[in-house]
């Protein structure tokens, strides 16, 4: 491997992912090379069409490559079976997405904690005391015993988040999570990102805001399926100014 | 509790709609297995019950009035167990007022705190006793005679007025609709002797043997009336009873069989029912599944979770549906039971039925879920990222194209239609589920029709209005002179009858019935000939043999049998096979003249059939009081009249139970399928909460929207309906055959039941609209908002 392995955490090897589709395969993405650093803050961004939630899928799991592969934390993602990956999933990646997907049926405490359960990670009775902690951390504790249909999309963003980070991941990955959020809102989920990054995550987020791809430290524009700029945002900044 | 199974019990208890419509829609399926087979067993128990505890004897014979003594005397034959004496007479009564007499029969005994063979039951009041009478329990009800009731009772030219002061219940007394109309009353041994002015005595044995089979029961009967005979007393005649044979086994066969193929059904159909609710259920929490993937749940957990909810659903509808389809059971058995005389005793659980119930109700919502959850937990990861909530999915197959291409339809029609194949396994369950229950409706109501039907052919065999039977025979010239100057009397033929005929087999066995000579060129004798060809002038010895003894015993057109009639022994040559339903089919048809010849009583008769200008029960009525009055005038002694009214009636009562059970199964094939269906329906429309949300959001107002489900719900029950009536037709065809060769030996004469296929139009439109709108309604009632942020 050319780089370190103790910084390594995500590693893209000629990732190809095809569609089959009526109108016969459609592909998504092309000969993705991609190596991410632990604790890096990386933005995913791009036109829509382009791959970005795809290539998501690529390293958290949720989709497999047609071609090429994938490891992340050390691990094969391509190579483990549905179950391996749920289990190394719900305790490698935390996953936020753009309409917050909390269950319905339970409180925002129980919607944090139900990864725990699903894990294993923690013991029983430690459980609800770390999932506070985290609902602390997003500043809502005081919304712990409501259902997610009684809060704000901020707020529900912000419980999702906590669940994200249920099993203490070292990998964050956020598909769209300001799209359905004003940009005040957006702007302090930003903020708790940042946080998280200096806490040591990785983050890797897409995102159409403009705005938002220019706090992060690392922008990946894809185009057609293909890296089009991978681009370290201190660079970008000194030379347009 | 874990969070997980927090979120199994949250979402059954937060979504009591749509618990309910599972619970309901598979307890429905589960009731139906319940009722059918419990209904089976119920009375396949009460009936063997009944018939042992009926102790039926072995021989039934008729004599002169005896004693005590004469009971001792047959007690000492060989072979013989157990004797009973009692008196059975045929009597004529009537209410107070009325001018007609009606028949009856009477039977005493002895002491009935020591019965033994065909006890008969106290029901209400005491034993009787004096001047009171007790009556059977279905002539009480059939005929509207509550204890209390005063009737009129003939004797000689006098009459004599009893009082009914108890109901009691003879074991092997079939209902007065199967039984020529007799009403059966109970008497004292005394009462008796008082009311007909004899002396006290039986005229009835009862005879057990130690062990019984045809020929030794047979030939003890024949030894028992030679020695009665030799102390000088008169034998009418005995009947030998089958001890493990209840007298209505044929029918119950039948209607077994009928429960069966039914019990069949409805376990397709509760099944899929079964099947396609969990489907649906499951479906709705894809997106679910997905993110509970996403944040760590390994495929066990998610199967164990959903498998557990669909545990829950089955053990709720289990416990809906296994006490009620008992109950249901205990009702209809009581009901068809009662039709045989068989009381249905206490309440009792089938445990053969339950176990069907729970295997189905259990077992058949794991696999259903199984499916869904499996194929849900593999794929929705990604869709729960990815996809909003509305499902895509449309437009791929060639059946989408092909609705795609349909035009000019109004918009929310177009929706309508394309929606309803939008999840192709699903609404080919419920059209699966949909359809059988069509097919077991037009089904059942075309077995109905067709016996109907069958019975008016069987019944249109002879085309008299009037019956008469005389007390002997007369010359014909006379009979048919007296007869054609009754007003009203068009046409009249003199026919001879002659019971007790016997046909040999080879192996021995003989078959009595009724040997029927039928005059040359005959306009009353219309049968049904299935072989062979019609009896023709001078035939000599044909016959045209009934068709069950033919198709029991193997005999075929242009074989001979021998039949014996009045002692004389007469070779016939078979010309054709003929279906009549009269005496257990075993009545067979010769030329008058050729019987005549054969027992020497040429030009002479004792049966008579009459016809006039109106065939109206009431016209027939008439005539039979016409004709009393003029063979009166002309010294004739007639004994017993019918009418063809009353013919048809009797014909027609011996299979109201098969008739009045697949119209009840019917219903309940309507009940089943319908709430099943609207189930279904229901968590189809459930489950688009957020489409209808959508919808809501760009201008559709609620009736819109109602609207748009409602069409789609009939769309699917329309084409249920297409998919039930082609294949109900060839199923109704073979079942009809089955059932037929079952209760009559012969295939029913089919009639597909155009009214059960209107019907069941009528049912599946009317039910899918309601299943749709009710729950289309409750959903516009959500607010856009929740809607589309939640299922």
């Amino acid at each position: 491997m050319e780089s370190n392995p103790s910084e390594l955490l995500i590693d893209l090897r000629d990732v190809v992912k095809t569609y089959e589709t009526g109108a016969g395969g459609v592909t998504v993405l092309k000969d993705i090379d991609l190596r991410v650093n632990d604790g890096e803050f990386v933005g995913v961004v791009g036109p829509s069409g382009s791959g970005k939630s795809t290539l998501l899928n690529m390293i958290t799991g949720i989709d497999r490559p047609t071609e090429g592969e994938v490891y992340v934390a050390g691990q094969a993602v391509h190579e483990m079976s549905e179950n391996q990956l749920a289990r190394w999933r719900g305790k490698n990646v935390g996953v936020i997405f753009q309409f917050f997907q909390l269950l319905p049926t339970l409180t925002i405490l129980e919607n944090v904690m139900l990864p725990m359960d699903f894990c294993n990670v923690y013991k029983r009775r430690e459980r609800k005391k770390k999932a506070m902690q985290l609902l602390e951390m997003v500043s809502i504790p005081e919304q712990a015993h409501k259902l997610p249909s009684t809060l704000s999309g901020g707020q529900q963003q912000r419980a999702a988040i906590a669940r994200a980070l249920a099993n203490d991941p070292p990998v964050i990955v956020a598909d769209e999570p300001t799209g359905n959020l004003d940009t005040a809102t957006a702007a302090e989920m930003f903020a708790l990102f940042d946080r998280l990054v200096d806490q040591g995550k990785t983050l890797l987020v897409v995102t159409h805001d403009r705005d938002l791809s220019a706090r992060m430290r690392r922008v990946i524009h894809l185009l057609d399926g293909r890296i089009d700029r991978d681009y370290n945002n201190g660079h970008y900044r000194k030379r347009e100014a | 509790m874990s969070i997980a199974w927090r979120k199994v019990w949250r979402d059954l208890w937060n979504n009591k709609f749509r618990t309910v419509l599972v619970v309901l829609s598979t307890a429905v399926g589960v009731f139906a297995l319940g009722l059918v087979f419990g209904m089976s067993g119920v009375m396949r128990a009460r009936m063997t019950g009944s018939h042992q505890a009926s102790n039926a004897p072995h021989i039934e014979m008729y004599t002169s009035l005896f004693g005590q003594d004469v009971i001792e005397t047959v007690l000492r034959e060989p072979g013989v167990a157990y004797v009973e004496g009692e008196v059975r007479d045929s009597f004529r009564w009537k209410f107070p007022g009325e001018d007609e007499w009606r028949s009856g029969t009477i039977i005493a005994r002895g002491d009935y705190g020591k019965q033994s063979m065909y006890p008969i039951e106290l029901l209400e009041g005491e034993w009787p006793d004096g001047r009171a009478i007790a009556v059977e329990r279905m002539s009480e009800s059939h005929f509207g005679l509550p204890v209390g009731t005063t009737i009129i009772v003939e004797y000689g030219r006098h009459e004599r007025t009893l009082t009914i002061e108890s109901v009691v219940r003879h074991p092997y007394t079939p209902p007065p609709q199967l039984s020529m109309g007799d009403a059966t009353f109970c008497a004292s041994i005394e009462t008796l002797a008082w009311l007909f002015d004899r002396d006290e005595g039986y005229n009835t044995l009862n005879i057990q043997l130690e062990s019984f089979s045809q020929e030794k029961a047979e030939e003890t009967a024949e030894r028992i009336q030679e020695r009665l005979e030799g102390i000088g007393m008169g034998v009418g005649f005995w009947d030998i009873v089958d001890p493990e044979v209840h007298w209505a086994q044929e029918m119950m066969d039948g209607i077994f069989l009928i429960l069966g193929v039914l019990g069949v059904l409805a376990l397709g159909l509760s099944g899929f029912l079964v099947i396609n609710t969990m489907n649906a259920v499951v479906s709705q929490q894809v997106w679910q599944i997905g993110v509970m993937k996403a944040v760590g749940a390994t495929r066990g957990r998610v199967l164990r979770l959903y498998l557990t909810t669909a545990l829950v659903y089955g053990s709720l509808a289990l416990f809906v549906a296994v006490p009620l389809g008992a109950v249901g059971a205990h009702l209809m058995a009581a009901w068809m039971l009662d039709f045989f005389n068989i009381l249905a005793g206490d309440f009792r659980i089938i445990e053969s039925a339950v176990v069907i119930q729970i295997i189905v109700g259990l077992i058949v919502p794991l696999l259903a879920a199984l499916v869904p959850v499996l194929a849900g937990a593999h794929i929705s990861a990604h869709k729960a990222i990815s996809s909003y909530g509305i499902a895509g999915g449309f437009g791929r197959g060639l059946l989408d194209r092909i609705l795609g291409r349909v035009r000019h339809l109004p918009r929310p029609m177009a929706l309508s239609m394309r929606n309803t194949f939008r999840r192709k396994a699903r609404v080919a369950m419920t059209l699966l589920s949909l359809s059988l229950g069509g097919v077991i409706f037009i089904l059942v109501m075309t077995i109905g029709d067709s016996f109907t039907n069958t019975l008016d052919v069987l019944l249109s065999d002879f085309g008299f209005d009037v019956l008469v039977v005389f007390d002997r025979t007369y010359r014909m010239e006379r009979l048919i002179e007296a007869t054609e100057s009754v007003p009203g009397v068009t046409y009249v033929e003199v026919w001879d009858v002659r019971g007790g005929a016997t046909l040999e087999l080879d192996n021995g066995e003989e078959i009595q019935g009724q040997l029927w000579g039928v005059p040359d060129n005959s306009k009353m004798f219309n049968p049904r000939i299935i072989a062979g060809r019609a009896l023709e002038p001078n035939d000599g010895n044909a016959i045209l043999l009934n068709s069950k003894i033919a198709a029991d015993h193997g005999f075929e057109v242009g074989d001979e049998v021998t039949i014996t009639v009045d002692g004389e022994e007469i070779t016939w040559t078979v010309v054709g096979l003929v279906v009549n339903i009269n005496n257990n089919q075993h009545d067979n048809f010769v030329p008058f003249d050729a019987m005549a010849q054969a027992i020497g009583n040429a030009n002479r008769g004792a049966f008579l059939m009459a016809n006039s200008a109106e065939h109206t029960s009431e016209a027939q009525a008439r005539l039979i009081e016409e004709m009393r009055v003029v063979y009166e005038a002309h010294r004739l002694k007639p004994v017993f009249f019918q009418s063809a009214a009353e013919t048809r009636e009797q014909g027609e009562a011996q299979f109201e139970t098969i008739v009045y059970l697949m119209l009840a199964m019917a219903l309940l094939a309507a009940a089943v399928g319908g709430i099943g269906l609207m189930g279904t329906m229901s968590i189809n429309v459930v489950e688009r909460g957020r489409e209808i949300g959508v919808m809501r959001s760009i201008g559709a107002t609620s009736l819109s929207v109602a609207g748009i489900f409602v069409v789609e719900g009939m769309f699917v029950g329309a084409l249920s309906w297409l998919i039930a009536v082609p294949v109900s037709y060839p199923g109704a065809l073979a079942f009809s055959n089955v059932v037929g060769n079952a209760i009559l030996e012969l295939p029913l004469d089919f009639k597909f039941s155009i009214d059960g296929v209107v019907l069941w139009l009528g049912i599946v439109l009317f039910l899918s609209a309601i299943a749709s709108l009710w729950p289309a309604l409750r959903a516009t009632r959500v607010s856009v908002r929740e809607a589309l942020a939640y299922e």
